[in-house]
């Protein structure tokens, strides 16, 4: 019982990484790439 | 009394709440809200001590300033060190878990420097950062990084590292970095700004 436990703990500790890693490399990606972006267009506004 | 509640998936469970609460909050009214009902604060932070002092004496500003770049230099190094370690690209010599215990104290030191020289930084721009929106985002990256080293990293870590899913570990290590380079830039980004 106490095995069982411990190995769902284990399980549910990895697959919180998981969503969580996976959360953050979705908000940087989305984040940084929109940055960029506003970027290259002010460049083009500035210099054609 | 959580594993009553939310089943054999507590901390998954919680992780999930907190990402769709995260979108709801970002996507809604709701942000804009907050954001007005925080400007008392930030008015109040200029006028407390540390704001009078930072803004009276330029001097006070920049050591403090000084220690919160080498704070941040400590934090990027603990970062890099575990980091590196969790993808296997540096000090393989040594176990993940005794890597990862050296650096998390060097960590939780820096840690706690940065965010109190940050605080005192803050209460003297008090309202030109709260106009600025990177000085939001890189809190929100902060808050998610404090989240995600002690409530998903450390845990994960705690248990038999060297049997875990090394693609995992890997994932974790990539997440970490984004997180924390996202601070160090946005926090950069807050210097050039205004």
């Amino acid at each position: 019982m106490e095995e069982k436990n411990s190995a769902n703990g284990n399980k549910d500790t990895a697959l919180a990484a998981l969503l969580a890693a996976t959360a953050v490399i979705i908000g940087f990606i989305i984040y940084w790439s929109d940055e960029i972006q506003a970027v290259r267009e002010m460049l083009e506004l500035a210099y054609g | 009394m959580n594993r009553a509640l939310l089943g054999p998936y507590p901390r998954t469970i919680s992780v999930g709440a907190v990402i769709v609460f995260g979108l709801a909050f970002a996507l809604t009214d709701a942000r804009h809200t907050t954001w007005e009902a925080l400007l008392p604060l930030f008015e109040w932070m200029e006028a407390t001590s540390p704001g009078v002092i930072s803004q009276t004496y330029g001097a006070v500003f920049a050591l403090v300033e000084a220690a919160h770049l080498i704070a941040m230099a400590l934090l990027g190094g603990a970062v890099l060190v575990a980091d590196g370690r969790l993808l296997g690209l540096i000090l393989r010599d040594f176990s993940v878990s005794r890597v990862l215990d050296q650096s998390h104290r060097l960590f939780v030191w820096s840690l706690t420097a940065m965010i109190l020289s940050g605080v005192f930084m803050a209460c003297g721009v008090a309202l030109k950062v709260y106009y600025l929106n990177v000085f939001w985002y890189k809190m929100l990256a902060l808050v998610t990084g404090v989240f995600f080293v002690f409530f998903i990293r450390r845990p994960l870590l705690r248990g038999d590292v060297e049997n875990m899913n090394p693609q995992l570990l890997r994932l974790v290590g990539i997440a970490s970095l984004m997180i924390w380079f996202s601070v160090a830039a946005t926090g950069r980004w807050i210097g050039f700004s205004g």
